[in-house]
């Protein structure tokens, strides 16, 4: 509790981090911010031409450019936040062994300087459902608790590899490598019932699994998600989240005697 | 009774040197099931206690690797003690590192409002003090810039702005980084002061004995972390100087610079002190027809590379009279690019020139890179002596008199 406090008081730190992390970023790249709708666009291409052409994935009719879209902008909101979060302790050493603010400030404005991102994208995403005739349901509304859910495990993640790198620097190798594993591990390029329906409750245990479920069903089937994925889901990114940023203010301390 | 605003109880920190710091190592170390043998251990401080009042003033003094910066760092809340209890009352604010949280695509503006949230303030509290804090780094024109293209003194400039107008109960000042102009360097003391005046306690590192003795109700000097004479600032700054006297070469003061990083590198060169003495005979003060040298005594523990040597003369009233610049003159020669044991370093000015008046003389020696301020210091006040008492101006040099006809007056304005 006290910590939630101090964290409200350096709110505006956060905030005003969270804009550094995404003007910095974009600021001397050509297309700026246009990058948060491009890299999941060129992805979709290449995924396009294997799994619609080379490859069959069976979509439930839906056309295979936006099914894997709509999953990939939510994944690369993950993706982003835990690549540019996870360093951020380590990245920022004069600031940390220097200068006394909540360290969580750091990895927490990249998730949301990722998040800026996944709205910014979200537009391609509507655009794309207006062109394919896809009009929202009643069902949408559920993207707001989904995107609720992946803010927290996002947070959770990022908080506890953030320290840990400050521990080991291998992990720095390890995140990368760690993404793309637990994208095959979560129906981005394929749809969920490729998966036996026996490995549900193992498959599920995995957060991002229901969530990109949840999306497609939520915009693209205008169905509601699976509530039993989501519930456990939600129960294990709390969990993690909770765990983590205990985790996290316990090994603060010796943060700056480390770096 | 008041409260204190600062104490520290019996105060050690440790730090290992080995550190651990990938899986293969703390594997390995694990193997061993030795871990933290003696020699990797470092002691910055040990057993050190002292109790701040609101408003006091203290000055922490002593060798590179002495435990300053360690206090500083304990104070600050960036590093926990080993053991012992560290107790502070109100807000923090450091000047340790300036415009940390710079980035330098950002500008100068943006800048501000980062490094002032980093600090501690609300982003409504920086737009109210924004225009002041300009203003004070005067950086006006270059404001929305963005600071990669500032230089090093811009940088710190606008650094300092902005710490120095977070307002603090309790301010962490670290000497070394006190660079800029002369004139600026004369508002940051200006405006610690003002601090100083207001009730702000004030922690206050420093190379600078005539600094520590000026703005310091107490000090303390610290040799291997631990204390070694505490209390009026002349008394300590005595005792400092007579057991680097006695050291010579510095040999005991001497410290592995590997042994921890995180220590400055600074602190090397001591400036034992400053001079300003009349050349000519039968004189005892400098004197404004006359010549005159400042000699700067030095002792440096370790060779130390120098970049630029500059030399102020400034009038009571704060005017900067003089300033002459090693990089600009002969003092280029390589002979002052290194400091080695001990000596003196004069600057003789023949004559002074300076009309009659009050002043000190200021020195500031920058590392090879000219980045940082290693190591300063100030003669104490000394009069200069001059026909009238109550000269116009600053700068007397001699002058010929003479009345000539105009075609000589008209011939020399042609080839002007």
């Amino acid at each position: 509790m006290k910590h939630l406090r101090e964290l409200y008081r350096y709110r505006d730190l956060l905030w005003l981090w969270t804009m550094r992390e995404v003007k910095v970023r974009y600021k001397q790249s050509l297309l700026g911010i246009g990058w948060a709708v491009l890299q999941p666009l060129a992805l979709m291409v290449v995924f396009t031409l294997i799994f619609s052409r080379l490859v069959r994935v069976d979509t439930q009719g839906v056309p295979y450019p936006l099914f894997v879209y709509v999953a990939l902008v939510p994944w690369t909101f993950l993706a982003t936040s835990l690549n540019f979060g996870v360093p951020s302790l380590v990245n920022n050493l004069n600031l940390v062994t220097k200068i006394y603010f909540p360290r969580e400030v750091l990895p927490l404005a990249n998730v949301g300087a990722a998040l800026l991102d996944l709205l910014f994208a979200s537009v391609v995403v509507i655009g794309m459902l207006m062109i394919y005739g896809f009009w929202p349901t009643i069902h949408a509304l559920w993207v707001i608790p989904l995107l609720a859910l992946q803010v927290i495990l996002a947070i959770g993640v990022t908080l506890f590899a953030s320290a840990v790198l400050v521990f080991f620097r291998d992990v720095r190798f390890v995140i990368p490598l760690l993404v793309q594993i637990w994208m095959y591990a979560t129906p981005v390029i394929y749809p969920t019932e490729l998966v036996p329906e026996r490995w549900w409750p193992y498959y599920f245990l995995n957060p991002m699994a229901g969530v990109i479920d949840g999306y497609r069903r939520v915009l693209l089937l205008a169905e509601a998600p699976r509530l039993s994925a989501l519930a456990l889901g939600a129960f294990v990114s709390l969990a993690l989240l909770a765990f983590s940023y205990a985790f996290f203010k316990r090994k603060e301390p010796v943060f700056a005697d480390l770096i | 009774m008041t409260q204190h605003a600062v104490e520290l109880h019996h105060v050690s920190k440790r730090y290992r040197i080995g550190r651990l710091s990938t899986f293969r190592d703390s594997l390995a170390a694990l193997s061993r099931r030795r871990p933290g043998q003696a020699q990797d251990v470092l002691w910055a401080l040990r057993d050190v206690s002292l109790q701040l009042d609101p408003g006091e003033s203290l000055g922490l003094i002593g060798p590179n690797g002495a435990g300053k910066t360690t206090i500083l760092k304990l104070l600050s809340n960036i590093t926990q003690p080993t053991s012992g209890k560290v107790i502070v009352r109100g807000r923090v604010s450091s000047l340790i590192e300036l415009g940390a949280g710079f980035h330098p695509e950002l500008t100068g503006r943006e800048n501000i409002f980062l490094n002032g949230a980093i600090l501690g303030l609300k982003r409504r509290e920086i737009a109210r003090k924004l225009d002041a804090i300009i203003a004070f780094s005067e950086l006006e024109r270059f404001i929305d810039t963005p600071v990669k293209r500032y230089s090093s003194g811009m940088y710190v400039r606008l650094g300092f702005a902005v710490a120095a107008h977070v307002e603090p109960d309790i301010l962490l000042v670290d000497e070394v980084l006190a660079v800029g102009d002369a004139s600026f360097r004369q508002r940051c003391m200006q405006r610690m002061h003002e601090l100083q005046r207001n009730g702000t306690t004030v922690v206050f590192v420093s190379h600078n004995m005539h600094l520590v003795r000026e703005m310091c109700d107490s000090a303390i000097l610290l040799m291997e972390g631990q204390v070694r004479a505490q209390g009026e600032p002349a008394a300590v700054i005595a005792e400092y100087e007579r057991i680097l006297l006695q050291c010579g070469t510095g040999g005991e003061l001497q410290r592995d610079e590997d042994d921890h990083p995180a220590f400055d590198s600074e602190g090397n060169l001591i400036l034992t002190a400053i001079e300003v003495l009349p050349i000519g005979r039968g004189a005892s003060e400098p004197s404004t027809h006359l010549p005159a040298t400042v000699r700067i005594h030095y002792h440096a523990i370790r060779p130390q590379q120098v970049g630029r040597i500059e030399v102020l003369i400034i009038r009571e009233d704060g005017t900067v009279c003089v300033a002459v610049d090693s990089s600009l003159s002969t003092a280029r020669d390589p002979a002052f690019s290194e400091l080695s044991g001990s000596g003196v370093l004069a600057i003789t000015y023949e004559p002074l020139q300076l009309a009659a008046g009050v002043y000190v003389a200021e020195v500031m020696i920058t590392d090879a890179s000219d980045n940082l301020v290693i190591a300063s210091g100030r003669s104490s006040r000394f009069h200069v002596h001059g026909y009238s008492t109550q000269p116009q101006g600053v700068y007397l040099p001699q002058v010929r008199w003479a009345k000539q006809p105009v075609e000589t007056v008209q011939t020399y304005r042609a080839q002007a």
